[in-house]
């Protein structure tokens, strides 16, 4: 694998990133440095969001047109959701765990999120347990397609539900609740880590076509 | 008002942010080779 010019800018841009949020953001006067975490957390939220989304659209569209492309691009993108959501499952209790006391409660946003990454867990064990393409492809779409749903429910949790976790502070239809100095941070995490999501998604497509050609030449 | 001293669990958030990315990358790269 190569590093394309995508992934030279998708790469640049985390790094860039990092070191405006290091050394260029100011520190919060409540929270410390653990809020810091935030450029990480909620970008990498919102990737796995988009990749599960991008799941639905294509496992529907496979359903509907059989076409193999959508089914690749499905499975790429459910396994790169599945790494963003490791990471903000992980990062949510290690910024938990200073300010609210606890690495882990068991509230609807926090228990949703644990269940989505268990249904793409799931989604990638069925895809290696089905050797039958068309069949997999079909169960596969499906599962894709049911985890999904969760994705608004979760967005929404936090208004729906009493919970310690806060309510969004750029995704929602007022204007942000920060500085300018922080929000232009946050603005720029999310920009990279969907950049780092194109590029990851483009190389495990690539990876996929690979490894169909390889089934193919196997049969 | 003192701010608390909270850089312990941010400097383990980045570090796991790099060895999860990092070695995502590195595992597309071992299968693809």
């Amino acid at each position: 694998m190569k590093l394309s010019k995508l992934g030279f800018v998708a790469v640049l841009a985390v790094v860039a990133v990092y070191i405006r949020v290091i050394y260029f953001t100011p520190m919060d006067a409540l929270q410390g440095a653990a809020q810091k975490i935030l450029y990480l957390h909620a970008p990498s939220a919102w990737v796995a969001f988009l990749a599960f989304g991008l799941v639905a659209v294509t496992s529907a569209l496979y359903l509907w047109l059989k076409d193999p492309t959508l089914d690749r691009v499905a499975a790429s993108s459910a396994e790169v959701g599945l790494v963003f959501t490791t990471m903000f499952l992980t990062t949510g209790p290690l910024w938990a765990r200073p300010i609210w006391g606890t690495f882990w409660t068991w509230d609807a946003r926090l228990t949703l999120s644990l269940f989505l990454w268990f249904i793409y867990a799931g989604y990638i064990i069925l895809r290696g347990a089905i050797d039958d393409r068309e069949m997999r492809a079909r169960y596969s779409a499906v599962l894709g397609i049911m985890g999904a749903i969760l994705v608004p429910f979760i967005h929404l949790s936090v208004y729906m539900f009493r919970t310690l976790h806060p309510m969004p502070v750029l995704l929602k239809p007022s204007a942000p609740s920060m500085p300018p100095e922080m929000t232009t941070t946050l603005v720029s995490s999310f920009v990279a880590f969907t950049l780092l999501y194109v590029w990851l998604l483009r190389e495990r497509y690539q990876l996929a076509v690979e490894h169909d050609l390889r089934e193919e030449t196997l049969r | 008002m003192t701010v608390p001293d909270t850089a312990y669990w941010y400097h383990l958030a980045y570090g796991v942010s790099v060895v999860l990315y990092g070695g995502y990358i590195a595992s597309i790269w071992w299968r693809r080779r």
